[in-house]
């Protein structure tokens, strides 16, 4: 009789608080606060985050109940299926709740076919990351939520978010290229991107692999005030095909960090810091140099309407932009941190080969007006020097 | 007077009920036909609107926004004829150089003294086990012009520029799909040449003829007629090949159909060309059918060319002499190539810590790591049950439905059975990503007009694998039932026994070598197959473990693809060996 009396109190109790609190605030999980001082984050940012929790995660309840019923998230991710291992145990100590299917895709599978099927009716993923290359056929089919009510949102710095919510940057990347140190000495390595595509290079003739990802790296300088477009067409481009003449590759990302290990070519580009830092830690024989300016942007992360998955999704994304969500991808798989208050030292992955020196952001504005126009330029060209199409 | 007004009612009932059973007997034959005509004739009839249709995407099609235009464009911009070509020569050479390895091995298996015949015959439909991918995938880490293993030992070795083998080429494609192709062409080439009667070869032989005329006049001869069917039913396998051109090929723009077709859906910045991708695979088709056609002719008129009789006989076994040690290295030496070497070089990637050519070094750092880090990621887990559940529903699916279509072929008098017997059939000349391509358009419509979700889910790859591999499934089913003599059958009938206990008690027991060797064989397919499921994988729903290791080869992720590789080639050569022990290795491969 006792309990029942005491069940009835504290069922009372949560249904007042659930009728007076419309929402629920929390505090860094114990699993959060252990996973990144085991992986090396700094005991000052864990602090930091911990403290911004009570903010970030200042969820309606309704939210947290709706999400509960709904099904598995399908997410479609450029994260390698064991980064995406070691970060969903933290976000589901914090949402039990939240299921969520990671598949790590590329190509045509990561952004395109969604959208297609979005446009037609159907939604076979939820959240999508990384869909820079075709951001105008989202903004043109009105595919994505807003994300703007996200009690996170604000910590992505304004010119790293959509103007209307739509999408908002959820990490920084800086794009260099790799290098394998048996076969490329340091005084080969350009200073500048000009340099790389001088008569005098040490690394022309098939020397340099290059995937075909120019929204990776050339995009940054095609808005670049040392470059623009004008130059680039008429000079650093066919500079790049016809006198650096690089292997033009098929393989994606991935492939540029491998082959220069096996010497399928010296030097991958472009390359990102957070996978070309993880496969250093094995003890392959991988450098990674900067030319100026260095190319540097954010990914983007967004959801589609209409989803099965909402609110779940809305949870997701609000924990992937929070500090812990940031600290925690960053810690499990290098992705740099694109929150305002975390670009801090150790903020970011092989930071030496790019600190100090000028740095070329890939901006929104350069996504969505001045990408199509660099397509324009670089797939003819491209195609005509004979890359793998 | 009391019996008649008590028995009228139950005799009229069962008068009824057999009637209705005579109708719904009746009926069964042309549901199964139209079921049969929906599965093969909607995809295609879909294909072709899709191909004339001038919208962007598969559900803004619409009667008054058709054209040519598509048609104009494959031909004009995306120069299909150049496809067309290189499809040719990739075609008729990995068919050339398949079938003959494979006419090589056969007869040293059944017409030579050559020694270990016994592990030979065994070893080779092993080959089946390896799937295309991982076997392209293995010939790239051995043969890429820079990186190589062999390429950079020869040249660490010989301190050449010039790689000794480029497997990025058409000699390098029509070398690793011909090296495929060879165990489904030895198990069909080893009864052919079993069943030569060798009094021919004999008599003329004793007429005086040397014994290379014998081979020349009368054995090619006799053969001939089977091993150009053998030869046009492997063209139409590589030609509907993706897995080697795509690995091979794609890298260096050297596209076959299969692949051309793929490149037009798989664009990575903007929605694709449906439309151009639908004509191209139009081309695809007809080409597909014209082979097919004459592969069914030639089939219908090789009867002239039967030696089988009435009397016993064994086939002369030809003596090798100083030959049989080189013979048996020759057949060791392609088990080693399709069947070792592939799976060591996945076994020695899968341990590396990183990338890199073999050395002491490099083996003195082998770990697991890989392995684990398979093992921890839920995406594996999902990706390996879809796999399963894929796998079980097609086999189970495309068994059960087999058996009802050859049952109808060969056991009954229905009208349309010849229809049933071409329309099971056809799918063979359906190449794989043509297929995935129609029922992309498909399930999209289905789901428009029905409000279903058929598109992205698992049950449409069911669908697709069935349509795909009915027609392996009723060759050699009705080749099994034509054997079972029908008395066994009447006499099950007039002992009074309902047709589904004949088919449970009498067809059953008879045919489950066949059963089994079917289920086996289909999901072995299943698995192997990647074409049909990269175009209607759509996430995390439906990704399958062939989808995944493109993926991940794709990424780059080549250590991965080892560790995955080397537990996928492992369980299919379990596969292949219970086909052997169940199946079509007691029949020798006659039905396939």
């Amino acid at each position: 009789m006792r309990t029942i009396r005491s069940q009835g109190k504290l069922a009372c109790s949560t249904l007042a608080l659930a009728l007076t609190a419309s929402t629920v605030m929390a505090q860094m999980t114990d699993e959060a606060k252990a996973f990144l001082g085991e992986n090396g984050i700094d005991a000052g940012l864990i602090a930091q985050a911990d403290a911004a929790a009570s903010q970030e995660f200042e969820i309606p309840a309704e939210w947290l109940e709706k999400a509960a019923a709904e099904g598995a998230i399908d997410f479609s991710t450029n994260d390698a299926a064991q980064h995406v291992a070691k970060w969903l145990p933290v976000f589901q100590a914090r949402y039990p709740e939240i299921d969520i299917v990671a598949t790590e895709t590329s190509g045509a599978a990561r952004a395109v076919q969604p959208l297609l099927a979005f446009k037609s009716g159907r939604l076979v993923r939820h959240v999508l990351v990384s869909f820079e290359s075709s951001l105008t056929d989202f903004i043109e089919a009105d595919a994505l939520e807003e994300l703007d009510d996200l009690p996170a949102w604000n910590g992505v710095p304004e010119d790293r978010r959509a103007a209307d919510g739509t999408f908002a940057g959820m990490q920084n990347t800086t794009w260099c290229m790799i290098y394998n140190k048996n076969r490329v000495s340091e005084d080969e390595l350009p200073a500048t991107w000009w340099d790389l595509v001088s008569e005098d290079s040490a690394l022309k003739d098939g020397r340099v692999g290059a995937a075909n990802r120019s929204q990776l790296w050339t995009l940054n300088l095609w808005t670049h005030p040392d470059y623009g477009p004008e130059r680039m067409t008429n000079e650093f481009l066919p500079a790049f095909f016809d006198t650096l003449k690089p292997q033009l590759r098929a393989e994606g990302v991935g492939g540029m960090i491998n082959l220069p290990l096996v010497g399928e070519f010296d030097v991958g580009l472009p390359t990102p810091n957070d996978e070309t830092w993880e496969i250093m830690q094995t003890g392959a024989p991988a450098g990674w140099h900067c030319p100026e300016p260095v190319p540097q942007y954010f990914n983007l992360i967004g959801m589609f309407r209409d989803s099965p998955t909402h609110y779940s999704s809305k949870v997701f994304i609000n924990w992937i932009l929070s500090q812990e969500g940031q600290l925690t991808r960053l810690a499990a798989g290098g992705d740099g941190p694109v929150h305002k208050d975390l670009q801090v030292a150790g903020g970011a992955l092989l930071a030496d080969a790019f600190a100090g020196k000028d740095i070329a952001l890939r901006t929104l504005d350069g996504m969505l007006n001045e990408l199509p126009k660099l397509n324009d330029v670089w797939n003819p060209i491209w195609a005509a020097s004979g890359g793998a199409q | 007077m009391a019996n008649t007004m008590t028995n009228a009612p139950g005799e009229a009932a069962g008068t009824e009920a057999k009637a209705r059973k005579n109708i719904v007997a009746r009926m069964f034959p042309w549901l199964v036909l139209l079921m049969l005509a929906a599965l093969v004739v909607a995809p295609i009839f879909s294909l072709v609107a899709g191909s004339f249709s001038l919208s962007r995407l598969p559900n803004e099609f619409a009667l008054d926004n058709l054209g040519f235009d598509n048609f104009y464009a494959v031909w004009i911009e995306q120069r299909i004829d150049r496809v067309i070509w290189n499809t040719t020569i990739y075609v008729i050479g990995a068919t050339v150089f398949g079938v003959t390895t494979a006419g090589v091995l056969a007869w040293l298996v059944e017409r030579s003294d050559m020694p270990g015949k016994t592990w030979i015959y065994a070893g080779v439909p092993l080959g089946i086990a390896v799937p295309g991918i991982l076997h392209a995938i293995a010939w790239v880490l051995l043969l890429s012009p820079r990186s190589g293993f062999v390429n950079r030992a020869w040249m660490d070795v010989t301190g050449s520029n010039a790689p000794l083998f480029d497997i990025y080429t058409m000699g390098g494609l029509i070398f690793a799909e011909g090296l495929r192709l060879v165990p489904v062409a030895f198990l069909m080439l080893v009864p052919l040449m079993r069943s030569m009667d060798p009094a021919m070869e004999e008599a003329a032989a004793a007429s005086g003829a040397s014994p290379s005329r014998v081979v020349r006049r009368i054995t090619l001869a006799l053969l001939m007629p089977g091993v150009l069917a053998i030869s046009i039913f492997q063209a139409i396998t590589a030609m509907e090949n993706f897995e080697v051109p795509g690995v091979l090929g794609m890298p260096v723009n050297l596209h076959v159909f299969s692949t051309r077709v793929y490149n037009l859906i798989d664009n990575i910045g903007s929605i694709p060309a449906f439309g151009q991708a639908n004509a191209a695979a139009i081309f695809y088709l007809v080409i597909a059918l014209i082979i097919s056609f004459f592969y069914l002719r030639l089939v219908r008129s090789s009867e002239r060319y039967s030696t089988i009789t009435g009397k016993g006989f064994t086939p002369r076994k030809v003596p090798l002499g100083r030959w049989r040690k080189p013979a048996l290295a020759l057949a060791l030496l392609f088990l080693f190539m399709t069947i070792v070497l592939p799976f060591l070089v996945l076994l020695y990637v899968s341990l590396l810590n990183y990338l890199r050519p073999p050395s002491l070094e490099a083996f003195k750092s082998f770990t697991l790591q890989n392995y684990e880090n398979v093992f921890a990621q839920p995406r594996v887990a999902r990706t390996l049950f879809n796999t399963i559940y894929v796998t079980l529903l097609t086999a189970t699916t495309v068994t059960v439905v087999s058996f009802l279509i050859s049952y109808i072929i060969v056991r009954t008098r229905f009208a349309g059975r010849y229809v049933l017997d071409m329309l099971s059939f056809l799918p063979h000349a359906i190449p794989g990503i043509v297929l995935g391509l129609a029922l992309f358009w498909l399930f999209m419509q289905i789901d428009e007009w029905t409000g279903l979700r058929t598109f992205g889910s698992i049950y449409a790859l069911v669908l697709g694998f069935t349509i795909l591999f009915l027609s392996y499934a009723v060759r050699a089913m009705s080749v099994a039932m034509i054997q079972v003599h029908p008395d066994l059958e009447d006499a099950a009938k007039l002992s009074g026994a309902a047709p589904w206990r004949i088919a449970l008690r009498v067809f059953g027991p008879l045919l489950m070598p066949t059963l089994v060797g079917i289920w086996i064989y289909v999901a072995m397919l299943s698995v192997r197959f990647i074409s049909l499921p990269l175009i209607l994988s759509q996430g995390g729903n439906n990704e399958v473990l062939g989808v995944m290791i493109w993926s991940l080869w794709d990424n780059g992720n080549i250590s991965s693809v080892g560790a995955i590789g080397i537990m996928l080639m492992s369980f299919m050569f379990a596969l292949a060996l219970g086909l052997r022990a169940f199946g079509f290795g007691s029949q020798r491969g006659s039905a396939l």
